[in-house]
């Protein structure tokens, strides 16, 4: 079947489902909406759809980003856009039935939003949001809203049109293209990602491998995870794009054996790639064939560094080595390898699917695009969001974020996840791309975005910080390792009232250290949580030390 | 090594590129990673048991002595 043909059956599908006579029920089930009791709704609704012999479709999606209203559950007639019920337990799903599915009434009173074509009175369109109106969804674009167990509802909303133009291009041409954009890698570091592709591109050698790197590692932001399991088959074509674009003949998603629902979509969409033929020898008739292997791993924070990661698919330690060689010219098997995370990827295939130009509209000068954020913290709507760079913190937690709960001030951001530092008030209008966060301190990182509120420690946020990445230095760099573990010690005497004057300089000289000592990324950033905390607030510091005090009253044995 | 153990090892390939995913799949049936079944996997794989610890030990989620109670975390 050609693809022009698959694309008409996938529409012909998807129109078939939205105009359908039956009644749509969507329930959002990524791991977010299961652990707030998703599973639950649906096997209730099940039976009661059952029960009562009414005849309606039942679909699962992934998450649309708002955690905190978690489980949601969407209810589409015919003609009308679907309305999204927030926070529903079975009780709530019964009363939908009845109500809006039997009775004809949406039910306003219940309704967070509608999705799609069209208005229904008394109930606002998602867009009008105060979460979503300043958000621009590339990457989340079809997370939670499309069956990502279905291959055709991705193909008929744009899917794999992106490969199919590549094709049509030579591999330079793609990349150009993927560099017009100004894409950077969006694991944190920020490396053009067309620049990547072209070095490895021109790498010698004719065995080449591309890898999916979907370790996160950190705790607070698994966007990847979201992204995986809401809409597998925009990161797997972004995926065969690079391949084409470096002619690479294998590709690997190194994922955490943890996220068990993410590799069960990966599996079933690689699955329907095969049957539809976009895997294996001569993809789309061209002369192009590759293969994707899902590899699970072992999870470690350190993993997410590429060289570590490249170690720990070997089978190895996951531990950096020093380079160069870059992984680009002498990466997996000493191969050229492009690793890219899963964001970088979903990028990729939307890039494709319209045009570099179009993806460059977003974003300022030096940081194109969007970015994804996990908010979370002492804000009121916590969940995953997705921005155009160059937007302000203060946009992000007051208009998107609904601002700081409970009548209390904001204190602090930290932005990049364990690694990143905390930002003040007066960093608020500071607008968010590569260069402003590095330049304030902070990283871009995993795209962790922790608010503080004003009864937030600083110094307790430093040190709950430091002792997850001391917990997670792989031990290779002595600066890393030991530095971390005095840094730490140090932390820990000011909290609990053994803090000496002369302990702020010492760890201000510590952290040059291991960011001047470290191999990878993970020592060249461990420090900042603590370097910026005493840049912002060190008069909470000397409170600690000189008056055995804690501002905030958390740090316990300073309290009493 | 109990039966069900080796019969998950079986289905990977012998290359060391699997040691990762065979540990994983070993301890979940075992729930820990006994001495016995670090010599097998050693030599299923073709490298040392050092090999295998040093490897295993590097993971924070690997346990070498079985426990009562299983942990169970969930992401948010």
């Amino acid at each position: 079947m050609s693809f022009e043909q698959i694309q008409r059956n996938a529409i012909a599908e998807w129109e078939a489902l939205e105009d359908s006579e039956k009644p749509r029920i969507y329930i959002g089930t990524a791991t977010c909406g299961r652990s707030s009791g998703a599973l639950k709704v649906l096997d209730h609704l099940n039976a009661e759809l059952e029960q009562r012999d009414i005849d309606a479709q039942v679909i699962e999606v992934g998450c649309i980003g708002c955690c905190y209203l978690e489980p949601l559950v969407y209810i589409a007639k015919r003609g009308r856009p679907r309305i999204c019920y927030s926070r529903v337990t079975p009780e709530i799903a019964s009363q939908l039935v009845t109500d809006y599915i039997v009775n004809d009434n949406p039910r306003p009173d219940l309704a967070l939003c509608s999705m799609g074509k069209g208005e229904i009175d008394g109930i606002p369109s998602l867009s009008q949001l105060p979460m979503f109106k300043p958000q621009v969804r590339i990457v989340l674009r079809s997370c939670g809203y499309i069956d990502p167990g279905n291959i055709n509802h991705y193909i008929a909303n744009s899917g794999y049109s992106g490969i199919v133009r590549a094709l049509k291009m030579t591999p330079e041409e793609v990349i150009v293209e993927v560099s017009k954009s100004g894409l950077r890698g969006r694991g944190g570091a920020g490396f053009p990602t067309g620049t990547k592709w072209r070095i490895c591109h021109d790498a010698p050698g004719s065995e080449k491998y591309l890898i999916c790197n979907a370790a996160e590692g950190d705790p607070g932001a698994n966007i990847g995870q979201s992204l995986l399991e809401g809409d597998p088959h925009s990161v797997l074509e972004g995926m065969l794009i690079g391949a084409y674009a470096i002619a690479a003949t294998r590709g690997y998603i190194y994922i955490p054996a943890e996220y068990t629902l993410a590799i069960v979509r990966i599996k079933t969409a690689l699955k329907q790639m095969e049957d539809y033929r976009f895997l294996g020898d001569n993809i789309f008739s061209s002369n192009f064939s590759f293969q994707i292997e899902v590899k699970e791993g072992a999870s470690a924070f350190v993993c997410g560094e590429e060289t570590a990661l490249i170690r720990s698919l070997e089978g190895k330690r996951g531990m950096p080595y020093p380079r160069p060689p870059f992984p680009t010219t002498s990466g997996l098997r000493g191969k050229p390898t492009i690793v890219n995370n899963v964001e970088t990827w979903a990028n990729v295939s939307a890039i494709l699917q319209k045009s570099a130009k179009w993806y460059a509209g977003y974003g300022t000068e030096q940081s194109k695009g969007t970015k994804t954020f996990a908010l979370s913290g002492k804000v009121t709507r916590t969940g995953f969001i997705e921005v155009p760079m160059g937007i302000t913190l203060r946009q992000i937690i007051y208009d998107i974020g609904g601002g700081i709960p409970d009548g209390k001030d904001f204190k602090a951001v930290q932005v990049g996840g364990p690694t990143g530092g905390f930002l003040p008030a007066n960093a608020l209008d500071l607008p968010v791309d590569y260069e402003h966060l590095s330049a304030a301190g902070s990283i871009m990182g995993s795209g962790g975005m922790i608010v503080a509120d004003s009864d937030t420690c600083m110094v307790d946020m430093a040190k709950y910080s430091l002792s997850f990445t001391q917990a997670e230095s792989c031990g290779e760099c002595v600066f890393c390792r030991e530095g971390t573990m005095q840094m730490l010690e140090f932390l820990a005497d000011i909290t609990e009232g053994r803090g000496k004057p002369e302990d702020i300089d010492l760890l201000l000289e510590l952290s040059e250290g291991i960011k001047l000592g470290s191999l990878c990324a993970l020592g060249g950033t461990a420090p900042n949580p603590v370097l910026t905390t005493i840049h912002n607030f060190r008069e909470e510091y000397e409170a600690h030390i000189k008056r055995k005090r804690c501002p905030a009253g958390v740090c316990k044995k300073l309290v009493s | 090594m109990n039966e069900k153990a080796r019969e998950v090892m079986m289905r990977f390939t012998r290359d060391r590129s699997d040691l990762i995913p065979i540990l994983l799949k070993v301890q979940e049936v075992e729930k820990y990673l006994s001495p016995e079944a670090i010599k097998e996997i050693s030599r299923f794989l073709d490298i040392t048991e050092n090999d295998v610890y040093s490897v295993a030990s590097f993971y924070t989620q690997f346990r070498f002595t079985p426990s009562d109670d299983t942990i169970q975390t969930e992401a948010v």
